[in-house]
């Protein structure tokens, strides 16, 4: 399928010079981030790239969204949020640790964030998946690498590219809450079951449904007056490429905007209180052979980005989660905005959409990095050095432009011959002055250094790379203790011999100021070899196998991973104001006042946090088309960082200290594999990807504890804890037959929990292992397809996940009417009733009730989905159109569907996104790409 | 070739770097501070006393709102919702082991040994020039003192509670040694607070109010004094000596608590103090500075904010303008019966149906203590309380026992618990006071001599001498002459019962005795009615209560034995 990997490997190239053979068939560049790119025949360890034309198909904003679906061992979880905030989830290999397992994010060598870059401008992300992959990264790569690598110039004429995406975006699973009539009813129904009579008298609840009084008993869809149908997104993107011999550019400008779903953003003609994001990048990557034997590579990136939202950061789908269709009308009778006692009028979302202004949020940032390259053959044959700097700066500003409004209600004093009586009504009044303020709200710079000595030579059957790498990072964000400051010396061989057999060799010292004195310096050891079979005189003349390599890999990687608290070696206290009144006046004593006690009994004979991991892979290529890789991997983390609080008896009397105790293995494989064959006129590709990552906690000095049902430690981690539901209380005869239930007085339509200790009641004792983690799912598999006739083509790329667990535990969507918020249509129709004792879920109560709300089966759902991540119709118009313009060289028109459908089990929302944010967006594109 | 060389010096350049990197890589920005810093002047080392003394316990409505007399035959808690029924409605268990006492003594104990362990001989060379240097350093010489008695008071909470407790010595504990000690039994814990106390009692300051040109202004009079080390010691050498701990009733172990509360008291002459004249204002809201109330109080736990939790627990349910509080912890008929008559110091024999006022005539400290039907309290009611069926200051609902009594002693008069004004006082727990030693003197020497009359050689009052000073005070009758051993044992017992009602005694000392079997298996209510023509009715109904002789002692917590391996359970548990 993949045709242009050749061409990728040769562009990278121009830096180094591979010098190895290379065969016909499809070779993967694999980087690791030594000066030197392996081709897939020689590398060792476990990496897999994907390239842009198979990443770039869904439209998306930036690169990591764009990498949803992409799979071959990168799990990619949606964000939820508005366009501007919506950020994916990575784990390279899964769940990994007690202290985190997201993996480390590089582009172009450097640390940097994924949000900044749009897809348009990569050329290729690799996930560095094993020990050896990772090695070089020191103390920041244990939980695996995702490497982007952005677009180069090539030796070429110039080469234009234009991109158009025209986005309509919609979101498919809004949440569906009752009318006022039904919320009146339901709300009834609960105070009833509370044991108090009903909220609303039978008038009132008829008022609701006749609307005949629609300021004091209104019945508003808060969702459709506050949001509208759909969004509109666009992105423009051109790009220049070429060069000559001695220099060569890329060149970049693109422009992304979006417009959100806010209904009436132009209420005031001065400015639009849209939820809306715009984005310019501005990217300049040269290659400058400066002399014959000096290269200098420099890479700039500029990004400005603007997020408007409507005044005072509302979050508006928070309200529409809370706000109840009869808790006041939108606007009353005199033009005021609606607001009540209990929903105060700063929750009215429509109000807060239209009246309150707005604010922005700018970003800017400017990443620039720049290296020289001298080759020192004139000293000794094979011998080169690099240095490389890189300056990083983004810093963020609110600028908030926010009013306050007046808002208020009528309020019904009582009924008189059916006619409702007004009393005094409820008002507040707001001068409604717009704010003006800017401030730096976040801010993030980074400085990297490096220097490096290679050497490379060939010898008769002997081919050799080393080199020896010194690299010094200072990072600094917004906040207290986010100074870093990181030393990595490296030294890496790579050996081939005869091109069959391959060893790399890495030891890398690390040092970090996140460690403790005397524990700053870590070393770290990785092995990696690699056995060419398919060059084995034996399979040279088996014309199927093109390719056949096994390789394994093992390595300990350190981490500088620490607890909370940044100086866990230090005994520390705190000093606290007030204290024990010693005087006879009953204060402190002359000159006290102040109560000093131990907050944190250091960590003693602390080390860092290892993993220790070993990888065995396959590589093949058979019948020439048929590409496929299977890793199997087995890694255990230990010296983890845990708090001992529970480990200790209560005789220790002090704080606990944090120790390296924590154990956790995970294992797992991965398979990927892609085919592509050209039948005719007709070019076909299928591919896959399938992982499944598996924990488990050895030890966290875990408390001991009183039933094994609670023991954590020898289960996942993040494993979902809860109380077994087993149905709803009948009546009061179930509950006096049943074990007391200690969360709260139940009543008939409660939870009914399964007593799993046997002690005769239902308590935080009864909890115990129920479905699967939350953070992130066990299984992650992804497959395409797609055909090509004469420059008209189709592909598509479905994702799913398994062993994947939620609990739901939205508010009135899940958990409906208490703490004032509204309640679903579907939790209504499916709410226990003396009628309905088959329901989903519990009885209706108004006032808090702890039994119904603690985690449990009811509330846990299997979160595994199956997603149509894009789908894409696509025709190349025909080179012989083109070449008539004498311009366009390339046309391609297309039409995406980004997330069309989604296969689960929750069906009412969204299964990477059920919270009270914004439904997830699916879009359609149409767009146009062509190139001069 | 000129680039080759500013390559080459970038890189020989970045060895040195990572010279220079030492100290970047030694940079952190935490705003904790370290024992350098606690070590360099006075304020924060006594911070850390002050602290410790933070821990110390008081018992206003520790359960909930429930005072541990709750659980003793001195009240009921009318909410049924408070853990303190846990104590007598078998649900008391090693996982549910009501353990808060066993957490913040050992808590206590390790910040001793840290303070002992680090901050002790310090010089503060820093400060020397400072013009307060001499009077900051008195103060801080005597912090030890104060330290090693607050330690030895936490191991007496907690060998009155579990028997055998490990004992710590004098390192900072860690991991290891909190995962491995053992328990010391009873006997040695009691030496070592005795041992303790002994070697500290003429070290540490004598009288706050009197320290000379070392007073720094105001007189530090909640700290710890030397009568304060004596009624420790005088305490546990009681509670070491008495049948629960002294199984074989070793004499010389009555002698040594006898000889420990006459020190007490004899020091207490000699310094002047004396039995307050008003029994009422030791538990006031003013206690920690009424001159009348300070000649009798020996040590108190202060408040360390304004509140009024105490009042709204205790306060009548149901006064006007929300002015009422839960009415919780309501005194029992059996305390009620133990106030004697005035006139004969003899228990009330009439009968409350047919007297038109059955509470006339009773001890003083009755109204000191007990609110009953038709008082005016707290200060702002005017109306008489209807602690009767159906009468507005009783609880409805409350899914517990009302007794027909509610608790004034502690309770602040003045308090207004209307929202709108909410007010608040500080509450002083009376630790040690005078009364209690007269009456763990008259104890120790009633079981040295057998007999209420005799004095002892080296002693100079009898048993009922010394109950008598109490008696006085209270204005009550002495104890007759010709009393048997066990008419006098009943009197002393009902005596303490009385003086020392709600001060965090008779949950122990019913214990220490091992007599739960007799007062801790029910409890009397009394259910008063009110018929059509306003006519009362009392009616005495018998509440049962568990009682195991397990619960003589707590259970060590469940968790406390997975973890340390070493500890055992107590008996029965």
């Amino acid at each position: 399928m993949e045709k242009n990997k050749i061409a990728v490997l040769t562009l990278l190239a121009c830096l180094r010079l591979p010098g190895l053979a290379q065969d016909t068939i499809s070779v993967d560049s694999v980087d690791i981030s030594v000066d030197w790119l392996f081709s897939r025949l020689e590398a060792t360890s476990s990496v897999s790239t994907i390239y842009n034309k198979e990443f770039n198909k869904r439209s998306s904003k930036d690169i990591a969204n764009s990498l949803l679906g992409q799979g071959k061992g990168l799990i990619a979880l949606e964000g939820a949020g508005t366009y501007a905030g919506m950020s994916p989830t990575f784990y390279v290999r899964g769940l990994q640790s007690l202290s985190g397992s997201s993996p480390l994010i590089i582009i172009d060598g450097i640390e940097r964030d994924m949000s900044q870059v749009s897809p348009d401008e990569v050329e290729s992300v690799s996930i560095l998946k094993d020990a050896a992959a990772t090695a070089l990264y020191g103390y920041k790569g244990a939980n695996g690498v995702i490497m982007v690598t952005t677009k180069r110039g090539r030796q070429q004429a110039m080469e234009v590219n234009f991109t158009y995406d025209h986005l309509i975006n919609w979101q498919e699973r809004r949440p569906n809450f009752v009318n006022s009539y039904t919320y009146a009813q339901a709300m009834n129904e609960a105070y009833t079951n509370d044991g108090k009579s009903p909220l609303y008298s039978q008038e009132e609840v008829e008022a609701f449904k006749n609307g005949k009084y629609p300021y004091l008993y209104p019945n508003v869809n808060w969702l459709e007056e506050t949001f509208r149908n759909t969004g509109i997104s666009n992105k423009y993107a051109i790009e220049f490429r070429g060069g000559s011999s001695r220099l060569r550019y890329y060149s970049f400008l693109n422009l992304t905007t979006d417009k959100g779903f806010v209904k009436n953003a132009n209420a005031s003609d001065d400015y639009s209180t849209q939820n809306s994001y715009s984005r310019a990048n501005l990217r300049t990557n040269l290659d400058v052979d400066l002399t014959s034997s000096t290269k200098l590579k420099f890479n700039i990136l500029g990004v400005l980005t603007e997020a408007g939202q409507p005044g005072n950061r509302a979050n508006l789908w928070d309200m529409i989660y809370t706000v109840p269709s009869a808790a006041f009308p939108v606007k009353n009778e005199n033009g005021t905005w609606g607001g009540s006692t209990i929903w105060d009028g700063t929750k009215n979302p429509v109000a807060q959409s239209m009246g309150a202004a707005y604010t922005k949020l700018h970003t800017r940032a400017l990443y620039a990095d720049l290296t020289l390259s001298q080759d020192l053959s004139a000293l000794v044959k094979g011998l080169s050095a690099n240095v490389r700097v890189a300056y990083d700066n983004w810093s963020s500003v609110l600028e908030n432009h926010s009013r306050t409004y007046s808002y208020g209600r009528d309020i019904v004093a009582g009924w008189v011959n059916g006619q409702p009586v007004l009393g005094d009504p409820y008002s507040v009044e707001n001068s409604g002055n717009m704010s003006q303020s800017a401030n730096t709200n976040a801010y993030k710079r980074l400085f990297n250094f490096m220097a490096s000595i290679d050497y490379n030579h060939s010898f008769g059957k002997h081919d050799l790379y080393s080199q020896l790498r010194y690299e010094y990072e200072f990072q600094d964000s917004y906040g207290l203790n986010t100074t870093i400051y990181r030393l990595n010396g490296s030294w890496f061989t790579h050996y081939g011999f005869n091109k069959r057999f391959y060893a790399d060799f890495a030891l890398v010292a690390s040092a970090s100021n996140l460690l403790a004195p005397g524990h700053k310096w870590a070393l770290s050891p990785t092995v990696s070899v690699a056995w060419l079979i398919s060059n084995e005189k034996f399979l040279k003349n088996v014309s199927w196998i093109n390719l056949l390599k096994l390789r394994a890999s093992w390595g300990v990687v350190s981490t500088d991973a620490v607890p909370g608290i940044f100086n866990y070696w230090d005994q520390t206290y705190q000093l606290a104001g007030g204290g024990y009144r010693f005087d006879d006046a009953y204060t402190f004593g002359e000159g006290l006042g102040t109560t000093t006690t131990l907050s944190q009994y250091g960590a003693s004979n602390s080390t860092h946090e290892k993993a220790n991991k070993y990888n065995i892979g396959l590589d093949a290529t058979l019948f020439k088309d048929l590409n496929l890789s299977i890793d199997g991997y087995y890694q255990r983390r230990s010296d983890i960082f845990v708090s001992t609080d529970g480990a200790y008896s209560d005789l220790l009397g002090l704080p606990a200290p944090y120790e390296n105790a924590g154990i956790v293995d995970s294992w797992g494989y991965e398979f990927n594999l892609d085919y592509s064959r050209k039948i005719g006129e007709v070019t076909m590709n299928v591919g896959g990807s399938f992982t499944q990552n598996r924990t488990k906690i050895i030890e966290q000095r875990e408390a001991p504890k009183l039933y094994p049902n609670l023991v954590m430690t020898g289960r996942p981690l993040n494993q979902t804890y809860g109380l077994v539901a087993i149905g709803f209380f009948k009546d009061q005869q179930d509950i006096a037959n049943s074990p007391v239930q200690q969360f709260s007085t139940v009543a008939p339509g409660d939870i009914k929990y399964k007593d799993i200790n046997n002690d005769g009641v239902i308590d935080a004792n009864d909890r115990t292992a129920i479905g699967y983690s939350t953070a992130a799912p066990e299984i992650y598999y992804t497959f395409n397809l797609g055909a090509e006739w004469k420059g008209l083509g189709f592909n598509t790329v479905f994702q799913g996940t398994a062993r994947y667990s939620a609990v739901l535990n939205t508010k009135s969507l899940y958990w409906p009417l208490i703490n004032n918020t509204t309640i679903s249509q579907y939790y209504y129709d499916n709410r226990w009733t003396t009628d309905h004792q088959e329901a989903l879920f519990p009885r209706l109560s108004s006032a808090s009730n702890a039994n119904n709300y603690q985690t449990n089966t009811v509330w846990l759902a299997n979160r595994s989905f199956l997603k149509l991540r894009t789908i894409e119709l696509y025709y190349n118009l025909p080179k012989t159109w083109l070449s008539k313009t004498r311009i366009v060289n390339r046309a391609r028109l297309y039409v995406r569907g980004i997330d069309l459908f989604s296969f689960d089990h929750i069906k009412i929302a969204d299964p990477e996104a059920y919270g009270a944010t914004a439904p997830l967006n699916r879009n359609v594109v149409i767009g146009v790409t062509v190139g001069f | 070739m000129k680039l080759n060389k500013i390559i080459l010096s970038a890189i020989v350049g970045s060895a040195l770097l990572s010279v220079s990197c030492t100290d970047q890589l030694n940079f952190h920005e935490y705003n904790d501070y370290d024992e350098d810093y606690v070590k360099l002047n006075f304020a924060n080392v006594g911070g850390l006393v002050s602290g410790i003394y933070d821990d110390l316990d008081n018992d206003f409505g520790n359960y909930g709102g429930a005072v541990l007399g709750s659980a003793s035959d001195e009240s009921q808690y009318a909410y049924n919702s408070s853990s303190i029924y846990d104590f007598y409605n078998g649900s008391w268990s090693p996982v549910n082991a009501m353990s808060s006492m066993w957490t913040k003594c050992y808590k206590g104990i390790a910040s001793c040994n840290l303070y002992l362990s680090k901050y002790v001989g310090l010089t503060f060379p820093d400060l020397v020039d400072n013009e307060d240097y001499q009077k900051q350093m008195f103060r801080y010489n005597n912090y030890q003192y104060e330290v090693r008695f607050l330690r030895a008071y936490f191991y007496f909470n907690l060998v009155r509670q579990y028997g055998a407790v490990p004992l710590m010595g004098d390192a900072i504990p860690n991991g290891e040694i909190a995962n491995s000690v053992k328990r010391t039994d009873a006997q040695t814990v009691f030496t070592y607070i005795i041992n303790q106390c002994d070697s500290i009692q003429n070290k540490i300051v004598k009288d706050y109010t009197d320290i000379g040109d070392m007073s720094m202004g105001k007189s530090e009079t909640g700290r710890a004094n030397k009568l304060t080390v004596m009624a420790l010691k005088a305490r546990a050498a009681l509670y070491a000596a008495s049948p629960l701990f002294n199984t074989d009733n070793n004499v010389k172990l009555w002698q040594r608590a006898a000889e420990a509360n006459k020190e007490v008291l004899d020091e207490a002459s000699a310094e002047g103090k004396a039995l307050a004249s008003d029994y009422a204002s030791l538990f006031g809201p003013q206690n920690y500075q009424d001159a009348d109330a300070l000649k009798e109080l020996i040590f108190m736990a202060r408040d360390t904010r304004m509140s009024n939790s105490y009042e709204s627990y205790n306060f009548p349910f149901g006064l006007p303008d929300n002015r009422g509080g839960q009415g919780g912890n309501c005194p029992t008929q059996n305390l009620v019966d133990a106030y004697e008559m005035q006139a004969t110091g003899e228990p009330y024999k009439g009968d409350y149906n047919k007297d038109s006022d059955p509470y006339a005539g009773r001890d003083p400290r009755f109204t000191a203590t007990i609110v009953k039907n038709g008082d005016k309290w707290p200060s702002l009611n005017t109306t008489p309380l209807e602690l009767f069926d159906g009468g507005v200051n009783t609880p409805t609902s409350n899914g517990g026992v009302f007794t027909g009594y509610y608790l004034r002693k502690y309770c602040n008069a003045a308090q207004d618990l209307s929202p709108k004004k909410n007010t608040t006082s500080y509450h002083s727990w009376v630790t040690f006071r005078l009364a209690e030693f007269y009456l763990n003197y008259a104890e120790a020497v009633f079981r040295l001599t057998g007999s209420p009359y005799t004095i002892p050689s080296g002693f100079t009052m009898s048993a009922v001498e010394a109950i008598d000073k109490i008696r006085e005070r209270a204005k009550m009758p002495d104890f007759p002459v010709g009393l048997s051993n066990e008419r006098f044992w009943e009197k002393y017992k009902n005596e303490r019962m009385v003086e020392l009602a709600f001060e965090g005694h008779r949950f122990w000392d019913v214990r220490r005795w091992k007599e739960a079997d007799k007062y801790f298996k029910s409890i009397t209510e009394m259910h008063i009615t009110k018929d059509a023509s306003g006519i009362l009715n009392y009616e005495r109904k018998e509440i049962p209560r568990q009682w195991d002789d397990k619960m003589y002692f707590f259970p060590i917590p469940q968790t406390e034995l997975l973890k340390n391996k070493n500890l055992t359970q107590n008996p029965g548990w």
